[in-house]
């Protein structure tokens, strides 16, 4: 451990005074640790600062945290375990396989024991799935959802980081939360999208079906069907907004709408659910304008619609992109 | 697992703390919890790095949710603590705060208001910083200064001391 003189009085000055970060403190242990000499020298140190020396009595402290993980004798144990539906084309990666096993874990009743959270991720996929209480949940890649609680409070709360749609199965008697950070959604219908990603500054809600209350610290905004709002994280606000986004579903419905779009948007659009497949070969081509509605294509199917469309040209190469050609396109 | 880290943790939490007691109650609650969580938990970095993290969280909402206690004055043994314990004990934390005291006026004027303001008038670094108009590495270096200067003091002063005595004898 490369720690000069300067620095370690400075990392034990540090954690002395309490102003060491996790990692600071992990480091210093390791070099107290090290050595004897090291551990003398930060022992002489913890005194000349003054911090008196104490005992940490470790096996009471073990004998505490036994006590309260051993369920007591006589309560009964209960075992629910939770369905899951998923489409067998998703189940690819052995990552997601993995967090599958994670969800399906058991969950124990213990009386009033407060049940542990349980977290359900996409990773590197689309993932669909349905919740203990019939809620069908699609999540975008890289999305993670942790059901506070278990699902057994008298609210259904989830956490979202990530973006996710919901089919929400109704239940009077608990509502559905969710908490984008900094933002709560609460679910009064059924059906509505939220794309609450961690290192972006706003939550996007929009509403397919149904009526869905955004609540920041500050006010409340009701959406029903086909509306949609924002919450922008750094300001606080949250915003109705009046352009519906259409294709906001597509990446689970694989059904596309385009009005009058330019052909670079259809192909981002695109792009942003099977992946980068689609290029333009000739910049020029961005500009095109295309009507046209795709329903759950094969990629190549739509590459074909779009140049049969506009009087183009495609081929695919050896890395399997879709390469789009031609000079103009038919307007 | 428990063994490997309980102590560290528990000495962890106390810088932040300033109570043994408080600490060992953190660090417990924080392997109860772990052993609640097993079988969803997902750890992206290492189990060591999770722990201290989860240690540095707790300690810092407690003080967010009941603040700094007051008997952190229990924690160090300057004044108060001469009071207690047995004879040799009181003794030698007298002793210590002699040294503590003498070694402090020694230090460059600087040194000395940052390490005043930090051990005695428990201020956090940023809030030293901003009082002396100075930048928050400046506060580090110079904590890192007084406590060389005040380790090597203590190092004499018990020395002698512990010479004096023999030579009583």
């Amino acid at each position: 451990m490369e720690l000069n003189n300067e620095h370690i009085n400075e990392l034990i000055a540090k954690y002395l005074a309490g102003e060491a970060t996790p990692d600071e403190a992990i480091m210093l242990d390791e070099w107290s640790n090290a050595s004897a000499g090291n551990l003398a020298y930060f022992n002489e140190s913890k005194k000349a600062f003054g911090i008196k020396d104490t005992k940490v009595d470790t096996v009471k402290m073990f004998s505490a945290v036994l006590a309260q993980i051993e369920p007591e004798a006589g309560k009964e144990v209960k075992i629910i375990p939770l369905k899951l539906f998923f489409t067998p084309l998703r189940i690819a990666a052995s990552l997601v396989v993995i967090s599958l096993i994670g969800i399906m874990a058991a969950i124990y009743v213990k009386g009033n024991k407060n049940l542990p959270d349980q977290q359900i991720a996409s990773l590197g996929e689309v993932k669909e799935t349905r919740l203990a209480d019939g809620t069908k949940v699609a999540l975008n890649k890289n999305t993670s959802l942790t059901l506070v609680g278990g699902f057994n409070g008298k609210e259904r709360k989830l956490k979202l980081q990530g973006e996710a749609f919901f089919e929400v199965a109704h239940n009077d008697n608990k509502p559905f939360v969710i908490d984008a950070g900094g933002v709560l959604i609460r679910d009064i219908g059924t059906a509505f999208n939220v794309k609450a990603n961690p290192g972006s500054d706003s939550v996007f809600v929009s509403v397919t079906e149904g009526i869905v209350d955004m609540s920041s610290e500050a006010n409340t905004l009701r959406l029903v069907q086909n509306e949609s709002a924002v919450f922008v994280r750094s300001t606080k606000q949250l915003i109705a907004l009046n352009l519906v986004e259409s294709n906001i579903n597509s990446y689970h419905t694989k059904m596309f709408s385009f009005k009058a779009k330019t052909l670079s948007e259809v192909i981002e659009t695109i792009n942003g659910v099977y992946g980068y497949l689609i290029k333009l070969e000739n910049k020029d081509l961005s500009n095109c304008r295309i009507t046209v509605d795709f329903n759950n294509e094969s990629p190549e199917t739509i590459v074909a619609i779009i140049t049969e469309t506009l009087g183009l040209t495609f081929h695919k190469t050896n890395e399997g992109i879709y390469l789009i050609e031609g000079s103009s396109c038919i307007q | 697992m428990f063994n490997a880290y309980a102590e560290s943790l528990v000495r962890y939490a106390e810088t932040i703390l300033k109570n043994t007691y408080e600490a060992e109650d953190i660090v417990q609650q924080l392997f109860v919890q772990l052993w609640d969580k097993r079988s969803t938990l997902v750890i992206t970095t290492s189990l060591k790095s999770y722990l201290y993290r989860a240690a540095h969280n707790s300690s810092l909402n407690k003080i967010k949710q009941h603040g700094v206690r007051d008997s952190y004055a229990e924690y160090y043994t300057y004044v108060g603590n001469a009071e207690t314990g047995s004879a040799a004990q009181r003794v030698e934390a007298k002793e210590v705060n002699t040294a503590i005291e003498t070694a402090i006026e020694e230090l460059p004027e600087q040194c000395r208001k940052v390490f005043r303001l930090s051990r005695f008038e428990q201020m956090k670094y940023q809030q030293i910083a901003d009082e002396l108009g100075i930048s928050v590495k400046t506060v580090e270096n110079q904590m890192g200064k007084a406590l060389k200067h005040m380790r090597l003091r203590l190092k004499d002063y018990m020395l002698l001391l512990m010479m004096y005595l023999m030579n009583q004898n």
